[in-house]
């Protein structure tokens, strides 16, 4: 009897095993580095603006083979549509090179707008999470203005451009300035809400327009280039790019800096400020005011005073404590780890950390709308108002001693928070955050603290 | 160091799952609920009643002493260095060296006393 036949399930075995090993030389397996959790998610797109500086040699042929990967605009003129192929992912801006009735003839795949007597040459794209709305300057502007605000103010899209010809008339801009528009391209320029703009290009102007700044990217390269938009949730980048996308210039925007600007936030208190802070022993002195529940069934309802040694009181000496930049902590989490401003050795002696910032208030917080803190922290923590407790998270009520565990938790990164109940507990001038954070337990791989407190007007 | 690893889980294992073994509380006394848990370095020490204790003393092993004004209600970590025999001299081992605990709270509800021993 021959070895195959005496051995089949070895020699079965031995092959697998080889064709197994083998993958290992015909597949590319990562042999150095670690894995890293790549935050994705939200819409995002990829939009082209051709301009006349372009230069592309057959544009139709061009950006047929860009068909799925991006969207273009472009000014009517530059654009040579062949009528038995139409680009319906091509969107042109009118630009009086053709009359209405040609344009409307020739791009028959274009929105129509029914409130509007200006057949296709006026239209909405929807892409993603943006709106763009492709206008014209020559023609009833005042209905143009009212249809920009009805489009924008009443849309729940996160960015709105505009697209005109040329620069649009005082009325049009008041319209697109008030739907906050964050991106204006008009021609040859780029206008950026100076509210939204994040990072300005090498050749931006601020003020060109009221609210808007003006970016004219042929003036300062050289080169054949065109626009291209893209976007990640709130923030959306004009770059200037060759026909290869070579980044040769570009414009940052951020829609979330833009809601904030719109809502009056004031940042009192930025995050990863300077903190004062000592680590949870027997030096941090708390006393337990007179109607205090310490085991927490009941809240206090008496005002009452902190002495000045109390580690939560205004008054409290905190000079010997050391100072940090926020956030906090230790973490067993790779990602994380580079964020942390403040390295705390892990496994200390005591499960807290104490933690106090002394800032200025120059407006009347019974003023304020909304009162909002943004908290990251691991695991549990409570937070005062000038000696005042406001907040308290993952951890349980009553009395808590610097030796006291908080309840496990997943840590949470700017968690945001509205204490506009507790507006009385600060005040204009001088006022004390105190804030002490607990570990769930003594080995416990991850503490983490930052916070900002912001208020809208 | 096989063996002191294996010590140290077969300790916090089994410290990890009892709780008192104490007989029913004398009469006139309140009865102490509390879990016992340990780390390498810290004991872990959980107040189940609904009341704080107050005027505790905890013994470990018999002879390591530490007192509290105060234990909260719920778990608190206290570092093992933190007991003394009577000589002043530190409790030197770790929770593998565990081998009894015994609480005294002086205070506990309405200032009757309670004891929990593990």
């Amino acid at each position: 009897m021959s070895d195959r036949n005496r051995f089949p399930m070895l020699i079965g075995s031995t092959v697998v095993l080889l064709v197994m090993a083998s993958s290992l030389f015909w597949t590319r397996i990562p042999i150095e580095g670690y894995a890293t959790l790549k935050e994705t998610g939200g819409d995002s797109f990829q939009f082209g603006y051709i301009t006349k500086k372009s230069q592309i040699p057959d544009l139709h042929e061009w950006m047929s083979g860009q068909q799925g990967k991006a969207i273009f605009a472009l000014p009517d003129q530059l654009y040579s549509p062949d009528p038995a192929k139409p680009l319906p992912f091509v969107y042109p801006i009118y630009d009086r090179t053709r009359s209405e009735e040609q344009f409307n003839q020739l791009y028959g795949y274009l929105p129509q707008q029914p409130t509007l007597d200006l057949g296709r040459t006026v239209y909405t794209v929807d892409y993603g999470n943006a709106r763009f709305l492709f206008l014209r300057s020559d023609r009833l502007e005042k209905e143009q203005a009212a249809w920009v605000h009805a489009q924008a103010v009443t849309n729940p899209k996160q960015h709105h451009i505009a697209l005109l010809d040329v620069p649009p008339s005082p009325v049009l801009w008041q319209a697109l300035r008030e739907a906050k528009v964050e991106l204006v391209i008009a021609g040859e320029n780029v206008y950026g809400l100076e509210a939204a703009v994040m990072q300005e290009p090498s050749d931006f102007s601020p003020k060109d327009r009221e609210g808007y700044g003006v970016w004219n990217p042929g003036a300062s390269i050289d080169q054949s280039y065109m626009l291209m938009l893209s976007y990640q949730n709130d923030d959306m980048a004009v770059k200037a790019t060759t026909a290869d996308g070579e980044a040769l210039d570009q414009m940052e925007l951020s829609a979330g800096v833009l809601a904030a600007a719109s809502s009056k936030e004031t940042v009192a208190v930025g995050i990863q400020q300077l903190w004062r802070y000592h680590r949870g022993d027997a030096s941090i002195k708390a006393i337990i005011p007179e109607g205090f529940d310490v085991t927490g069934e009941n809240p206090i309802t008496a005002p009452f005073h902190l002495p000045a040694d109390d580690w939560r009181s205004p008054d409290y000496s905190d000079a010997a404590w050391k100072t940090g930049r926020a956030p906090f902590g230790h973490t067993n989490r790779l990602q994380e780890e580079k964020r942390l401003q403040t390295r705390f050795k892990p496994d200390p002696p005591s499960p807290s950390y104490y933690f106090r910032h002394t800032f200025f208030l120059w407006e009347a917080p019974k003023e304020w709308k909304d009162l909002i803190v943004k908290l990251s922290y691991e695991d549990g923590l409570i937070l005062y108002f000038n000696g005042e407790e406001v907040l308290r998270d993952g951890i349980r009520t009553g009395l808590i001693l610097p030796s006291s565990l908080a309840i496990t938790n997943q840590g949470t990164w700017y968690r945001e928070v509205s204490l506009r109940n507790h507006r009385n507990k600060l005040h204009m001038g001088r006022n004390t955050l105190a804030v002490q954070v607990h570990r769930s337990h003594p080995g416990s791989p991850n503490f983490l603290f930052d916070m900002s407190l912001s208020y809208i007007k | 160091m096989k063996s002191k690893v294996l010590s140290c889980i077969t300790a916090g294992l089994v410290l990890a799952g009892c709780t008192s073994n104490a007989p029913p509380p004398e009469a006139g006394n309140t009865l102490i609920l509390a879990d016992i848990g340990a780390t390498r370095q810290h004991l872990l020490v959980t107040n189940n009643n609904p009341f704080v204790w107050r005027k505790v003393s905890f013994v470990v092993n018999g002879t390591y002493r530490y007192r509290m004004e105060v234990v909260p209600r719920g778990s608190t970590s206290i570092t093992l260095a933190s007991f003394v025999d009577d000589d002043g001299q530190p409790f030197s081992g770790t929770a593998a060296g565990l081998r009894g605990v015994d609480i005294a709270v002086g205070d506990a509800a309405a200032g009757r006393q309670g004891s929990f021993r593990w």
